[in-house]
């Protein structure tokens, strides 16, 4: 077969020289670093450093090898099986058959995907017999979107994603789900993955000119610095602050270059030469960093914005909308109580009179009756009363002699004084003369005087008319005296506005980093603690990889660029190949180092290290594509091999270490859902967004331990929040490794708790029951039609005739039972039976493990 | 020479031969185990035990006093000075500055020496004091060792739980239960070995009883957690609604048809196996878990014992009498949780009532618990452990509660071959700091072990190149307090 790789030219040393141009570095340690790409400096070791360093092989430059020759060239399918064959033929052992087609496309389709293939799918690959056709589908499968979600998700377990905190403080990661979002897209792009590493450990730092949607991406990738647990109610701020940028070193560590450098933080690393300055020289680029925005109990960390122009002038401009309306009403509210202050100085008369007939202020019943009978304002009417009652015993007053209005026609010197006149018998007549007497000295004060009165008079009631506190101000309630369509109106006014404000935009935001507020770098902490301080540990790179002591990092800088650039290079001794393992990882089951995570002395050493070499070499030659490396990996015979036993090799090689036969795999916790889910028809494969109901930053626990969290619906498991210390049951079940560390190796057990899962869980039921109903009502005419489907659709593959006739008498045997017997009609029955043997074939070793 | 050495992950593609697999078949796999691990040669051996029949029972490495434990945890943080660690000069001393500095961290400023609002009295033959927050614990005194030297070193909730449960505060580490198990097996067949009843999910949650590294199967399987009353918490799946027993039987048979055959292609295989033998597992699990968990035929006078009969000591005695009831059966490790949803024993205010509220709720059950468990013979050779993650402070924190204090509290064990009726250790005059022979939670950890019979130096693992302990590099036997 040929290799049909899409080779991608595109370096990104161009990239790191522009990049490393635009920083603040002086133009001549630019040149000089671009100069030296082929040999990056920060890989030039002193001899005195060479000579301390250990001869261990992760920690050596290495070359592409050449591919060994073998005895059986006809199965070389590409250069990969040569290392592999050369292996077993050197064991005497020999490869396995190439697998069924079937079988193939199980595999593919899972490993690419996480899905099974659909009838349409196995239709087609069988249809396709010319050559071509497994790769043909290996290009169909990296094209899908959901390859990313499978993918990214393969990346989330070493990035340790998890939508909440964990740890002590579990409060919720609202905008984690942006970076998952990343990754998914990132995988299905197939970013070059230098670019996917210096993104995520420094794309903050990177010049994006006006690309806005290239900013905001990058701002994204950096919440991989930030994800992690953190003890956010630790009392004492400073080793909160260490212990983060423990977790940070630690992460960085294992996820690019399956170093514990998080050892070192104590003491010189036991095992591998990171002495504890190494550490603290990394320390210092994370202490340069802002990851946090402050170390409070309970702390908050940093999150970046992401709002586009656009977004910063929406909400600019509903806040405006807002505001303006805000005035709006205020006028509107200002027009109406002006029109009722005027109406009630026209009626003066009225109020006093009305106001006399007022026993009990208090009672509204009472106030409301009179104001209606009077056709007067219930709130102006209120307020006279009020300040007659308070003014009733001040013989200054010019209201004084009001009090006779209600009492009886008689005249008081006060009153007679004020009007000159002792002239009326009728309450309604010295009304109407304080009427005329406000009414004169309104229009006095208008300047539209047609009656002179004398000026003390016009005083005194010029006082009254502007008195804050006197009848004529606006009542505080008036409001509750509107009309009831003013009152309506008004109600309906305000609520438009709080509406508004209520959906006023949310400007977005994301969990990152950013330079720090402080550049610095660190002394030594001995024994870890930040009490006792030793050497000075400058900023640079762990010196067993090559790092100079002169590593470029400005005064001015965290040094994240420059250290993501170095991890990113491809000389990296550990970088190509941790990636290359762990894509090697995730299609076989088995890492060529069995420990991902840890290429130390105390992980496992390379089964086939030529292997290794080659493939981190054409990772880095085909520009770090990711894709191209499933294709050479899963076009090489070594992939197709079937997984038939072999007892010669068993015996030699009883852990397929050398890989004599594919090896069989549990699917993982999110496949084995998604799966079932798909066969029942129910999986809805909508793409990414928020998945957590929670608020960011919001407790995941109420105080009674009560996890607020749902999993609903019938979205892909990876798009199911992620809750640390208290995992998704389903996912927790099946070896979902603890998203509070990093995790490139999960483990497949089979614990019982998986069985009373498969046996009674409602998800496993429910699916069971749909399949079911499918089968019967589309699967076909016979019974034999339908096993036939019910097959295809859970393992991809027809039954065999001693298959077909083993379910056939189980479903025979069940019409017979107790339990079919308690069945109330016969359609019920026959759907029991159908349903308890879905759930048996979606139980079985058959679903959840990969041939 | 390391007896646990088997590797962490199992690898996808490890198959044994038919002669491997026959020589774990019925007749020779328990005395494989055995071998394996007492004689800490066959790493290969060992390995298949932990493959395929991980809970496989296992005699200690040496003499046990203990066959399981029953852990009884007080989340939250019990006051040493109001509960079992009398000190007449707190009393004395009431309002006065404390006489020494007080540790560096503290969460809040705590003032003068508050006296504790309860009374002491001298219980039983061995006149140990205890205050009137116990009064039923306070008559079984004879039958328990207080350490009232303990101390830890995390002084929040977070770090000291985890800490108290797996003896690490920074990393996830296995929880007690699972070392236990990893170390013991289990024996009743049709049980997990390691169950923890109502566990909070609060502070570290399942990391507190989670396997960690170790093999799944020794991870604690939890029955409800401490938001479910009692008589409602049931290990997840376990019920079925819908398929009866029969129907289920059925589906089972044909399962294994399919997966016998499916195992013949694939040849042999331990995970394949291991999930074949997982479904056994679990079909007698789901008939043996409601029966444990069923109290009703439980006469009133244990109900009564246990305190079930009482709204207040309800829900705590049923977890105890389910403890008792796990720990007849065989189950290794049993914990019950006491996290009241509204008040834990957390007071830094209202000590007073707080307190008592707790108290009165775990009183009457613990001391039926020890009670019930010595007259069925099952005290000789049960554990009971009893404490919170730390102690308080005799400093007042407000007015009228306490702060945390990790820097010395009381826990206190009972039954498997500890001595009855002493105290050990000791306070300072005001129960602030452990003083006299100090306990620390590794040490107490390292005593558990060996109160089963195992060395906590080597009990180990091998996880990512290195032999893990549960007590690290710590931990010292108290061996005084061994019978």
């Amino acid at each position: 077969m040929l290799l049909e790789m899409n080779f991608i030219g595109k370096s990104l040393l161009s990239l790191s020289i522009a990049l490393l141009l635009a920083s603040n570095q002086p133009v001549a340690r630019s040149a000089e670093i671009a100069k030296t790409q082929g040999v990056p400096a920060q890989l030039v070791s002193t001899p005195a450093e060479r000579e301390s360093q250990p001869n261990f092989w992760a920690f050596q430059r290495f070359q592409e090898p050449a591919a060994p020759s073998v005895k059986d060239r006809a199965w070389i399918s590409n250069p990969l099986d040569n290392f592999i064959l050369a292996a077993l033929e050197a064991k005497n052992l020999k490869p396995a058959k190439r697998a069924g087609p079937l079988i193939l496309l199980r595999r593919a389709t899972f490993d690419l995907t996480g899905l099974p293939p659909t009838a349409r799918e196995i239709t087609d690959f069988l249809a396709d017999q010319s050559p071509g056709g497994f790769a043909r589908v290996v290009d169909r499968l990296l094209a899908s979107p959901q390859y990313g979600e499978r993918w990214g998700r393969h990346w989330l377990d070493v990035a340790r994603y998890a939508d909440s905190n964990g740890l002590d403080e579990n409060v919720a990661h609202g905008n984690a789900w942006r970076y998952r979002d990343y990754v998914v897209a990132s995988f299905n792009r197939d970013k070059p993955f230098d670019q996917f590493v210096i993104e995520q450990l420094a794309g903050d730092l990177l010049p994006a000119a006006n690309d806005f949607a290239l900013r905001q991406e990058r701002l994204i990738a950096t919440g991989f610095l930030s994800l992690g647990p953190k003890v956010l109610a630790e009392p004492d701020p400073q080793k909160m602050e260490m212990d983060i940028i423990d977790e940070q070193i630690d992460t960085v560590g294992r996820t690019f270059m399956g170093l514990t450098i998080g050892c070192a933080r104590c003491h010189d690393h036991k095992f591998d030469p990171i002495p504890i300055t190494d550490y603290y020289a990394l320390a210092g680029i994370f202490k340069s960093t802002k990851t946090m925005d402050n170390y409070k109990i309970v702390a908050q960390w940093h999150e970046n914005s992401l709002a586009t122009p656009a977004e910063l002038a929406a909400k600019a401009a509903h806040d405006k909308a807002v505001t303006d309306q805000k005035v709006a009403l205020t006028n509107w509210i200002n027009q109406i109580n002006q029109r009722l202050a005027n109406e009630a100085r026209l009626r003066v008369g009225d109020y006093l009179l009305a106001a006399t007939k007022i026993s009990n202020a208090s009672d509204t019943n009472q106030l409301d009756r009179v104001a209606m009978d009077s056709g007067l304002n219930v709130a102006f009417l209120k307020q006279w009363h009020q300040y007659l009652s308070k003014n009733a015993a001040e013989t200054n007053s010019v209201f004084f002699g009001t009090f006779l209005i209600g009492t009886a026609n008689q005249t008081t010197t006060a009153v007679s004084a004020l009007f000159a006149t002792s002239d009326y018998s009728t309450p309604r007549e010295l009304a109407d003369l304080y009427a005329a007497l406000f009414r004169e000295a309104e229009q006095a004060a208008q300047g539209c005087a047609t009656n002179t009165l004398p000026e003390w008079k016009l005083e005194a009631a010029r006082k009254l008319l502007a008195d804050p506190k006197g009848p004529f101000a606006l009542p505080s309630k008036i409001e509750s005296s509107y009309s009831r369509e003013t009152a309506h109106e008004l109600k309906r006014k305000r609520e438009e506005i709080t509406g508004l404000e209520a959906r006023s935009p949310e400007l977005p935001t994301t969990m990152g980093v950013e330079e720090g507020d402080i550049i610095e770098s660190l002394a030594v902490h001995v024994r870890g603690s930040h009490l006792s301080l030793g050497e000075k540990a400058p900023k640079q790179f762990p010196r067993v990889l090559g790092a100079g002591s002169d590593a470029p990092i400005g005064k001015k800088e965290s040094g994240r660029l420059q250290l993501a650039l170095w991890l990113a290079s491809p000389d990296h001794p550990l970088t190509s190949r941790v990636m290359a393992n762990r894509i090697w990882r995730w299609h076989f089951g088995q890492g060529l180092v069995a420990t991902p995570d840890n290429f130390g002395k105390l992980g496992e050493r390379p089964i086939n290290q030529p292997l290794l070499d080659w493939l981190a070499t054409q990772f880095v030659k085909t520009g770090w594509s990711i894709k191209a490396m499933h294709k050479l990996i899963m076009l090489s015979s070594t992939y197709q091999m079937s997984s038939a036993p072999n007892p010669a090799a068993a015996a030699l090689d009883p852990e397929n270490r050398l890989l004599s036969r594919m090896n069989v795999r549990r699917l993982e916790a999110e496949a084995i859902r998604d799966a079932i889910l798909a066969v029942s028809g129910k999986l809805d494969l909508s793409m990414g967004g928020k998945a957590l109901q929670l608020k960011n930053r919001e407790f995941v626990f109420n105080h009674e331990s009560k996890d607020a969290t749902r999993y609903e619906g019938y979205r892909r498991s990876m798009y199911q929040p992620i809750i640390r210390n208290h995992l998704y049951d389903v996912l927790e079940l099946f070896d979902f490794p603890d998203p509070a560390i990093e995790n490139g190796d999960r483990t497949a057990t089979t614990i019982a708790p998986q069985a009373l899962f498969m046996l009674n869980s409602d998800l496993m039921l429910d699916a069971a029951e749909r399949l079911a109903r499918e089968l019967l009502e589309n699967g076909g005419a016979s019974d034999r039609q339908r096993i036939e489907a019910a097959y295809l659709k859970c393992y991809a593959r027809h039954p065999t005739t001693a298959e077909t006739q083993r379910v056939l008498d189980y479903l025979k045997l069940q019409k017979t039972t107790p339990a079919a017997a308690e069945a109330p009609d016969s359609a019920t029955r026959r759907l029991r039976i159908w349903q308890d043997l879905c759930q048996i074939l979606l139980a079985a070793n058959e679903f959840v493990y990969l041939k | 020479m390391n007896p646990f050495l088997w590797t962490h992950r199992q690898a996808p593609g490890r198959e044994m031969s038919r002669r491997e697999m026959l020589r774990s078949s019925a007749v020779g796999f328990g005395y494989l185990a055995l071998s394996a691990l007492l004689a800490g040669e066959s790493n290969a051996d060992a390995k298949l035990v932990a493959a395929i029949d991980p809970l496989q029972p296992r005699l200690p490495q040496a003499a046990a006093r203990a066959k399981r434990v029953i852990f009884l945890f007080m989340k939250g943080g019990p006051s040493q000075v109001d509960t079992f660690d009398y000190k007449p000069l707190l009393q004395r001393d009431h309002g006065k500055p404390l006489p020494f500095e007080k540790p560096r961290v503290q969460f809040a400023k705590t003032g003068n020496l508050l006296k504790s609002p309860w009374q002491f009295k001298k219980y039983r033959q061995s006149g140990i004091e205890v205050s009137e927050l116990f009064p039923h614990v306070a008559h079984r005194v004879d039958d328990i060792c207080f350490i009232n030297s303990v101390h830890g070193t995390n002084a929040a909730h977070g770090g000291a739980v985890l800490k108290l449960h797996t003896g690490s505060d920074t990393f996830v580490r296995p929880s007690l239960g699972s070392w236990i198990t990893y170390g013991l097996g289990t024996e009743n067949r049709n049980l997990p070995g390691f169950v923890t009843i109502c566990p909070t999910l609060a502070h570290g949650g399942v990391n507190n009883w989670g396997s960690a590294f170790l093999p799944a199967p020794y991870g604690g399987t939890p029955i409800g957690n401490a938001s479910i009353p009692a008589d409602q918490a049931i290990v997840r799946y376990v019920k079925n609604r819908r398929t009866s027993p029969d129907r289920q039987r059925s589906q089972l048979d044909l399962l294994a048809q399919l997966n016998r055959e499916h195992l013949q292609e694939t040849g042999p295989n331990l995970a394949l196996e291991g999930r074949i033998n997982s479904f056994e597992l679990a079909f007698r699990m789901q008939t043996a878990m409601p029966e444990l968990q069923d109290i009703s035929k439980e006469s009133s006078a244990t109900l009564k014992l246990y305190g079930i009969d009482d709204k207040v000591t309800e829900n705590f005695g049923r977890q105890c009498l389910m403890a008792r009831r796990f720990a007849e059966s065989g189950v290794r490790f049993v914990q019950v949780t006491h996290s009241d949803p509204y008040v834990q024993w957390d007071q830094h205010s209202d000590l007073k009532k707080g307190h008592e509220k707790n108290a009165l709720e775990v009183d009457r059950p613990i001391a039926g618990l020890l009670t019930d468990l010595k007259a069925r013979g099952l005290l000789d050779d049960t554990l009971v452990v009893w404490g919170g993650e730390f102690g308080r402070t005799p400093t007042a924190q407000g007015d009228n509660g306490r702060d945390h204090n990790p820097e010395g509290f009381t826990m206190w064990l009972a039954g498997g071959g500890v001595r009855g009726g002493i105290r050990y250790g000791a306070t300072d005059d005001y129960g602030y700091y452990a003083a006299k022979d100090k306990v620390h939670i590794h040490d107490l950890h390292a005593t558990i072990l060996h109160i089963l019979g195992l060395d906590h130096e080597k009990l180990t693992y091998r996880y990512a190149g290195r032999d893990f302990r549960l007590t690290d590099v710590h931990g010292h036997i108290v061996t005084e307090i061994l019978a």
